[in-house]
């Protein structure tokens, strides 16, 4: 007998003593508190200035070119995957591996939506060129629709029911650690500073 | 040879500037975790929901991890079998070979701890490198992690900063965390990309549709899978939940219990290979099914690993998870090691006050102290219970089983207490007066 057959038949020794009704759990509560969309921007807002992420609005492509070039002045490589802003970026299909990624000073991408109660962008990263971009880059800009927010995760996971991902992040902040002493420390091994611009008003 | 926990703790205990400093430590991440937890209503009802889906879960696991491997099967992964942990070390082993890779990046992964995975790849040629700042801290200094969200919690900053100079040549003396973990990257950058496969543990797996969730807070995770070709996800076959649905439910507890974040930075949703790449899942068994048997401690399965019960107890606090001599320190690494070997870790179950402060914080609601208690008892009938124990407690039960010699006893107890001196109750030959303190007999 092979190893995944033995394991099955020790565990059947178990489950077939114990069931429970997957409908009891199914149908238990809904566990999300509704709020208007003021209020859930508004809560978007402050879950990213606690994880360390900054953001800003936009309401046309120049103003976000603009915004970008005076956050980060005097990067060299960059990758853009959002072609209304006007930065050109270095040509991927070139690239023989995500390492020659390497050194990448900014990489601008887009997230589906946002989540309030925490401030996690959904990126559908399985679809960007190459996986590695988010966070191999020193820089990440994520621009995202100030109209696509939910509440929580609850209804994050509704949302990204539908979509057919190979590979999704909910991407929450720069990378961190407290690794040493319990101090917060921002850039760890991704990204060291992550902008978040929001098409739409504040 | 069995553990004994006093023994271990000794030093740890001794060092008071150094024990205090780690309770403090401790209790300040337990203090982000009420804030965090405050922050969400309806937590009790989350804490049920996750407790019912993990107890659903586990009582049809058989069923589970079939759907969950045909799905992953439809994604384009690779799943593999472990029963225990010499053949998922082969496993992966022999998946390297194939690749004719020398050189591998792995995340924070407490299976292939518990599986002592390093070792193995190392004596095979193959260099291993953890890249979690934490772990990659103990890594360097040849030691195991001491807790398990928090891998070099016992570690001071000078000691890090020492411990770098001398392995990078960095600045000597400069013990700002900030310069130490930029430090740290720029020597990670340069093993990611030079590795040639990674490496991650499992948060969860999704059997509805074959994906498996990696929760991270430093990139290093997602790193090492997209930049290498070939990447390998070890789990314990615990990790599985039904349903995607259900991750809403765990991904709101799990960072608030462990370090009172809303969500950790990264929250990863592998489900198929990038192009050209491979990507392996393996189900590690290693125990686990046994363990599924045991009435009165099987839902100790339900474990996500978040480390709320350790930053909780008042003994790990003070003791350090070094003390315990297995992977998985704390109230929980308590109750799972008995389990392991009832006599080498007999003494565990005792390193507890019974508060029942990691059964309150738990998020999967696991009656943690109740199975402490319980173990004790199983202890005691299998008769592994350390000697010191047993002779104390084998008087202790004759005088309770008579009342008239129990008042006569309790009586001389409170003389005894006013009159004798103190080095009668703290001497060598009492283990109990060691580290504990007699009352103030009050006047009736």
């Amino acid at each position: 007998m092979n190893s995944k057959d033995k394991i099955l038949e020790n565990i059947r020794i178990s489950t077939l003593k114990r069931q429970v009704d997957l409908e009891d759990i199914l149908s238990s509560q809904n566990l999300t508190v509704e709020e208007n969309s003021l209020i859930l921007l508004d809560k978007f807002k402050n879950s990213l200035a606690g994880v360390s992420a900054e953001y800003r609005f936009f309401s046309d492509f120049s103003e976000a070119k603009d915004i970008i070039n005076n956050f980060f002045s005097g990067y060299k490589q960059c990758v853009n995957m959002i072609k209304d802003i006007a930065i050109s970026g270095i040509k991927l299909d070139e690239l023989s591996s995500p390492k020659a990624l390497h050194p990448l000073d900014l990489a601008i991408i887009k997230g589906e939506f946002g989540v309030a109660e925490n401030g996690a962008i959904w990126v559908d990263a399985g679809k960007l060129p190459d996986r590695a971009i988010p966070f191999l880059c020193e820089n990440l800009v994520v621009m995202i629709d100030s109209n696509e927010l939910v509440t929580d995760m609850h209804q994050a996971y509704q949302r990204t029911d539908t979509s057919d991902y190979s590979y999704g992040v909910f991407i929450t902040g720069p990378s961190k650690t407290a690794d040493i002493e319990q101090t917060l420390v921002v850039g760890a091994q991704g990204p060291k500073r992550m902008l978040v611009l929001c098409k739409g008003y504040d | 040879m069995a553990i004994d926990f006093k023994q271990k703790s000794a030093s740890f205990v001794e060092n008071k500037d150094r024990s205090a400093w780690h309770d403090t430590a401790l209790w300040f991440v337990r203090n982000k975790r009420d804030i965090g937890v405050m922050g969400v209503e309806y937590w009790e009802q989350l804490r049920l929901q996750a407790s019912n889906i993990k107890t659903h879960c586990l009582s049809n696991l058989d069923k589970y991890l079939v759907e969950f491997e045909e799905n992953a099967l439809k994604n384009g992964a690779i799943v593999h079998w472990a029963k225990d942990g010499d053949e998922h070390n082969k496993i992966v082993g022999e998946i390297l070979n194939k690749h004719k890779v020398t050189k591998i990046v792995k995340s924070k992964s407490m299976l292939t701890e518990e599986c002592e995975l390093n070792p193995y790849l190392e004596k095979n040629g193959i260099e291993v490198i953890d890249t979690d700042l934490g772990e990659r801290i103990i890594q360097l200094r040849n030691e195991p992690p001491s807790h398990i969200v928090l891998p070099a919690i016992h570690i001071k900053k000078e000691e890090v900063s020492e411990l770098f100079h001398e392995k990078w040549d960095t600045e000597r003396g400069n013990n700002d965390p900030q310069y130490l973990t930029y430090q740290a990257r720029l020597s990670l950058r340069k093993d990611f990309l030079t590795s040639d496969a990674a490496l991650t543990g499992v948060n969860f797996a999704v059997a509805e549709t074959g994906e498996i969730v990696v929760c991270t807070n430093e990139g290093n995770a997602d790193m090492g899978v997209n930049i290498t070709p070939v990447q390998i996800h070890s789990m314990g076959l615990e990790k599985l939940i039904p349903k995607r649905s259900h991750l809403g439910v765990f991904t709101r507890m799990l960072a608030r219990s462990a370090t009172g974040q809303a969500i950790t930075v990264y929250t990863s949703h592998f489900k198929k290979p990038k192009p050209k790449g491979e990507m392996h899942i393996i189900i590690v068994d290693n125990g686990r099914s046994e363990r599924l048997k045991k009435e009165g401690f099987w839902t100790s399965l339900k474990c996500i690993r978040c480390g709320a019960c350790m930053n909780t107890c008042p003994i790990y606090r003070r003791s350090g998870g070094h003390s315990y001599g297995y992977t998985i320190p704390g109230p929980i690494g308590a109750i799972l090691t008995p389990n392991i070997n009832l006599e080498k870790y007999s003494d565990l179950p005792f390193a507890s006050t019974l508060c029942g402060s990691c059964s309150d914080v738990c998020p999967v609601k696991i009656d943690i102290h109740n199975q402490l208690y319980k173990w004790r008892q199983v202890i005691g009938r299998n008769n592994v219970l350390p000697k010191t124990k047993t002779i104390a407690m084998g008087m202790a039960g004759k005088m309770l089983e008579k009342p008239g010699i129990f008042k006569f006893a309790f009586k001389m107890g409170r003389i005894a207490l006013k009159i004798l001196p103190d080095f009668i109750v703290y001497n060598r030959w009492n283990n109990w007066g060691k580290g504990r303190k007699m009352p103030e007999i009050k006047k009736k």
